[in-house]
C-alpha cells in the first residue's frame, strides 16, 4: 500500500492506483484514483466548522441514490459509517466521517469491479486519517512520488501534471512566497548537460550572490544553490533563495525544490537545503505488471 | 456526504475502449528515411479533395503524399503497431522502456497516437484486441 497526503487527508492505497483526477481548493474538492482499467477509488472533502448531522445525511443520500442503484444496503467498515449497493455491473460503497482535529467532512468512495472487496474496503478506510500541521508549522503532502513540507499559510496555487512531468506551486498571499517542487522522468531523452548545469539554467536572474554546492542525501549526489531572491523593481519584495536537485536511481527521477522566502517567512526557510522539505518517494512508481486477461 | 452532482465514480472510464484497441500500419505509407538515430520520415498519400474537378485541377495541385516526421520514440511506437498488439500492450512496452507508471504511459501512447491516426500514418480496429 502507497501512503498519499493529501489536503491534511491521509490514505493508503494499492500501488497500481494512480491519482488521475485532483482538486486543488481547500474548501471543497475531490481527488479520484484508478487502477488500469476504471475509477476506483475517490475522495471528497468539504471543510465544516462543525460535525453535521449524520443520520439525516445518510437518510437524504440514500433517497437520491435509490433511483440508479440496487440492493443499498446500510453498513458500517472501520469504524466508518456507509452505505453499499450494485450500480450497473460495479458494486459501489461510499461512507462519511467527520474529522475535528481538521474541520473535514470527509467521502470515501470505493468501487468494486464485481464483487465487493469489504477486506480492501476496511484496510483503505481503516488507514485514512487527518494528517493536521506539525509542531513546527509546516503541512505535509505526500503525493506523485514526493513527500512535501511546507508552511502552514502557504496556499496550493498551481499544479501541471503530465506523464513524468510534475510540478506543485505553494505560495502565500503576500510577498514572493513561492516554493515549487518538481519531478521530471524520461530523463534519458532530454536530459543531455550534467544536472549541475541543468540546476543553474533553471535558477532565475533574479537570484543574486548565488552559490552553487554539490553534496550528499544519504548516498544520492544532490546539487543546490542559494542565494538572495532581488527582482529587478523597487516595489518588488525581496527574500530568500534555496533550490535543489537529485536524481533518485530507485526511480530514474529527477527531483528540483525551489525556495522563494520573504523576511516574514524566514523562519520556514531551508537555508541551504532546500531538499529538507522534499523527499523522493520511489514507492510511488510502480511499473505496470503484464496484462492477463481483462 | 450528500452529492447531487455526478461523481468521477459514476463517470465510466473513458480509456478502456482504447485499450483493447489494435493499431495498423498504414501499407500505403511509404519510409522515405530511416536516420541512425532511430527517427523514420513517412510519405502518406493523400487524397484529392472532392471539389477539385477541372478546370480548378488544372490550376490547383494539392500534394500527392504529405511528410511525417517520427523522432526516435515516436518511431519505436509505430514499429511496434503491427497489427495484432493492442493499445494496452503497446503501454505496458513503452512504459518498461521508459521507467513510466501505467497511466503515465497511457497518455503518452494514446496522445501520440492520436496525432498519427489524424496524420493517416496508422489506423484503429477497435474491439478486435486479443481476450
Amino acid at each position: 500500500m502507497i501512503d498519499w497526503i493529501w489536503r491534511q487527508i491521509g490514505v493508503s492505497l494499492p500501488p497500481d492506483w494512480e491519482m488521475l483526477q485532483f482538486s486543488r481548493e481547500s474548501k471543497r474538492g475531490r481527488c479520484a484514483f484508478a487502477d488500469r482499467r476504471r475509477f476506483r477509488f475517490e475522495l471528497n472533502w468539504h471543510a465544516f466548522a462543525a460535525e453535521p448531522d449524520f443520520d439525516r445525511m445518510m437518510t437524504d443520500y440514500a433517497s437520491t441514490l435509490d433511483a440508479n442503484w440496487h440492493d443499498i444496503q446500510s453498513l458500517r467498515c472501520a469504524g466508518w459509517p456507509g452505505l453499499t449497493g450494485r450500480r450497473e455491473h460495479e458494486i459501489v460503497s461510499r461512507f462519511g466521517r467527520y474529522f475535528p482535529l481538521i474541520g473535514v467532512l470527509v467521502e470515501a468512495v470505493v468501487i468494486h469491479p464485481e464483487t465487493r472487496d469489504s477486506e480492501l474496503e476496511s484496510r483503505i478506510l481503516g488507514s485514512i486519517r487527518p494528517v493536521p500541521v506539525d509542531p513546527e508549522g509546516y503541512q505535509r503532502w505526500r503525493t506523485f512520488g514526493m513527500d512535501l513540507k511546507v508552511p502552514a499559510s502557504f496556499s496550493f496555487a498551481e499544479s501541471q501534471v503530465q506523464p513524468a512531468r510534475c510540478g506543485l506551486l505553494f505560495q502565500s498571499d503576500k510577498g514572493p512566497d513561492r516554493w515549487i517542487f518538481r519531478r521530471y522522468g524520461m530523463l534519458k531523452s532530454w536530459l543531455k548537460t550534467p544536472l549541475r548545469e541543468w540546476l543553474e539554467s533553471q535558477t532565475d536572474p533574479a537570484v543574486r550572490y548565488r552559490r552553487l554546492e554539490s553534496g550528499l542525501i544519504h548516498t544520492i549526489p544532490v546539487e543546490r544553490v542559494h542565494g538572495e531572491w532581488r527582482p529587478r523593481g523597487l516595489l518588488l519584495k525581496k527574500g530568500l533563495y534555496a533550490a535543489s536537485a537529485w536524481i533518485d536511481p530507485r526511480d530514474q527521477r529527477l527531483y528540483h525544490v525551489q525556495c522563494i522566502t520573504s523576511k516574514s517567512n524566514h523562519a520556514f526557510h531551508p537555508r541551504e537545503r532546500a531538499e529538507k522539505i522534499m523527499a523522493s518517494c520511489p514507492e510511488f512508481f510502480s511499473l505496470p505488471k503484464p496484462s492477463i486477461g481483462k | 456526504m450528500k452529492s447531487e452532482r455526478t461523481t468521477t465514480s459514476e463517470l465510466p472510464a473513458l480509456w478502456q475502449d482504447l485499450l483493447s484497441a489494435v493499431l495498423l500500419r498504414n501499407q500505403a505509407a511509404e519510409v522515405l528515411d530511416e536516420a541512425p538515430d532511430g527517427s523514420v520520415m513517412l510519405a502518406v498519400p493523400t487524397r484529392k479533395p472532392g471539389f477539385l474537378i477541372p478546370p480548378f485541377s488544372w490550376i490547383i495541385r494539392p500534394p500527392r503524399e504529405r511528410l511525417t516526421h517520427l523522432d526516435p520514440i515516436g518511431a519505436s511506437l509505430w514499429r511496434a503497431c503491427d497489427g495484432r498488439a493492442t493499445v494496452e500492450s503497446l503501454v505496458e512496452k513503452f512504459a518498461i522502456q521508459h521507467s513510466l507508471t501505467f497511466h503515465e504511459s497511457r497518455v503518452s501512447v494514446t496522445s501520440y497516437v492520436t496525432s498519427l491516426l489524424r496524420r493517416g500514418v496508422l489506423a484503429v480496429a477497435v474491439g478486435t484486441g486479443q481476450p
